[in-house]
């Protein structure tokens, strides 16, 4: 095992009995030469005494230590055990605390991670207990250290370490229930092609021809009309689906859990459709920005989930901010846009992508939980602005092709799915004149 | 945000009490009543903020030099003296448990009798050494102050040979 870094030696400060004891003595001493009264001498020299032997201490040397966790991916909820180890050299009174940690809160030591060992020598290993609060890529801070000599009148603080950083996932939302993309490719999966072929869903029934199989050959109907008929099924094929993620947030706590429900609905979405073979990509917009291009298997899985992290990370540390970078969708990618249209400049991003001729539309999530409560009338009026901007921003949408549908607060994105597999079924019947 | 752990309390109540305990004394041994009671006043407003500590102690030698100027007698003010270290060590630890960790105080306060003991012991052996025959004047308090010293490095010495 490799030794901890050495620490950094932030400042040194004096217990405020030492000025007190030094100001005191010294104070009786030059009272006592000049009054010539030996016993404010006496009453100085137990001060001056105090302080020489707080001085002459040996404090604790090469003091160092390092932070771990078990483990360094967790689901938002879940707890994070981790030993925070401290080693030095000699007797000393130590006080260690882990700061600046983002995105978890303290369980045990608790209201931070602060531990005072009563051992005067090390090494010491202080477990704690986190729990991951938010999702995003998370920093646990850094490691400080207060140290002294037993009984010492001089403190040293030391940044010890820095902690590692986990990953926190969004909690799991499961659909059974795909979207279906604009025009599936030609590789298996689990969406119904608009073309005939080899499947399991039934399209029609039509006279045989030479070529058909004869496993196709529908029995019944060829008896009932003299002839031989065989039934044709849609194929099933893999689609393209790029998720839009709308980060239009603010700073405060309620524009955040807004966009961890959209992260949560993101990944279920994205996982849902991975899992059937699709290929997925994620483009987020707003205060922070990412792109994953779409792609399939464990990989584009990775990438995904790591983009959502940064994104996450980012809603927790208002200071990182990340740039948006090129980005072209294929023209075949149903955009499913994911957003608590809080922002304008979202919504026109939405409806770019449907006037680019890609199919579009979107979970609005529901955050009227979120908004402070309106007792007066002014609040309660700013309310009802609220409610009419979402509709109005809807009716924007819907005017400009796009589908949307209404995810309830409690995050169940299934029905909604549902929902808008209905309305993309009535449009693509609708606009199924060119099916072949 | 300060941190009102049971120990912090427990440290807090002992200072306040022993600066009330300290101003009666000195009020009894001849101490004006409004000073004993500023002194009083002054430790309760260092519990909550440890930079009025050097004013405690400054007030607290004050008190008894007062007495020591007015002809007290100079041996019976060594568990005033005491009181002073006592209250000031006190403070000091109430100050030490305001942190986010709660932290056992066992040993700082013993460590805080401890030094209001010794500091009794010092002023007295200081007070001794003064009256025995030798040097007087401005020789006889460099002296005593020297062998107040060299016996703090000592005490020191021992306790880390340990």
């Amino acid at each position: 095992m490799t030794d901890p870094p050495p620490s950094e030696l932030i400042r040194r400060r004096p217990d405020p009995r030492l000025p007190a004891y030094l100001l005191a003595g010294f104070g009786a001493l030059i009272l006592a030469v000049a009054a010539g009264r030996a016993e404010l001498a006496a009453l100085g020299a137990p001060f001056v005494a105090l302080a020489a032997a707080g001085l002459v201490r040996r404090e604790p040397r090469n003091i160092r230590g390092e932070v771990t966790v078990r483990d360094d991916r967790v689901i938002e909820g879940d707890e994070i055990r981790g030993e925070v180890t401290l080693h030095w050299d000699g007797a000393g009174e130590i006080e260690a605390v882990l700061t600046a940690w983002r995105g978890v809160v303290a369980v045990e030591p608790t209201p931070v991670p602060g531990w005072a060992p009563e051992a005067r020598t090390g090494p010491v290993t202080l477990p704690f207990r986190l729990r991951a609060q938010a999702w995003g890529h998370h920093e646990l801070g850094h490691l400080w250290v207060r140290a002294r000599a037993p009984g010492g009148l001089v403190e040293r603080e030391l940044k010890v370490a820095v902690a590692p950083s986990v990953r926190v996932l969004p909690g799991p939302l499961r659909l059974d229930k795909l979207l279906t993309p604009r025009e599936p490719r030609a590789v298996a999966g689990q969406h119904l092609s608009r073309l005939r072929g080899p499947g399991t869903d039934f399209a029609e029934l039509r006279p045989y021809q030479p070529g058909d199989r004869l496993r196709d050959v529908s029995w019944a109907t060829s008896a009932r009309l003299g002839e031989p008929w065989v039934a044709v099924h849609h194929p099933e094929r893999t689609g393209t689906v790029v998720i839009l993620l709308d980060t239009f947030f603010g700073d405060d706590r309620e524009t955040n859990e807004a966009l961890a429900r959209a992260a949560r609905a993101a990944w279920a979405v994205a996982s849902a459709h991975l899992a059937a073979q699709d290929r997925v990509g994620l483009l987020a917009r707003g205060r922070t920005a990412a792109w994953v291009p779409p792609g399939g298997g464990r990989r584009a899985r990775w990438m995904i989930i790591d983009q959502l992290l940064a994104v996450g990370g980012a809603a927790e540390d208002p200071w990182r901010r990340r740039r948006g970078r090129r980005v072209v969708v294929p023209a075949d990618a149903l955009v499913v846009g994911i957003t608590a249209l809080r922002s304008r400049t979202y919504v026109q991003e939405l409806l770019h992508h449907r006037r680019n001729g890609h199919a579009t539309v979107a979970l609005v999530l529901d955050t009227a939980d979120l908004l402070p409560g309106a007792s007066d009338a002014p609040g309660q009026a700013a309310r009802r602005l609220w409610f009419a901007r979402r509709q109005v921003e809807r009716q924007v949408l819907e005017k400009g092709g796009v589908s949307t549908v209404l995810v309830p607060p409690d995050g169940s994105v299934g029905p909604a799915v549902s929902a808008l597999r209905r309305r993309m079924g009535s449009l693509h019947v609708a606009g199924a004149g060119g099916v072949r | 945000m300060s941190t009102w752990w049971p120990a912090r309390r427990l440290s807090a109540a002992l200072a306040v009490a022993t600066a009330l305990v300290l101003a009666l004394s000195a009020v009894g041994q001849g101490a004006a009543p409004w000073y004993a009671a500023l002194y009083v006043a002054v430790a309760v407003f260092g519990v909550g903020s440890p930079g009025a500590l050097p004013v405690q102690v400054v007030a607290g030698v004050s008190m008894v030099a007062g007495l020591l100027v007015a002809g007290a007698s100079p041996l019976a003010l060594a568990p005033l003296v005491a009181g002073v270290v006592a209250t000031a060590e006190l403070l000091a630890v109430t100050a030490r448990l305001d942190a986010p960790m709660e932290r056992p105080a066992g040993d700082l306060l013993l460590r805080a009798g401890g030094h209001a003991a010794a500091a009794g012991a010092v002023y007295a052996v200081v007070l001794g050494a003064g009256r025995l025959p030798g040097p007087s004047g401005l020789a006889a308090v460099a002296l005593g102050s020297g062998a107040a010293l060299v016996a703090a490095l000592l005490l020191v010495r021992r306790t880390r040979a340990r």
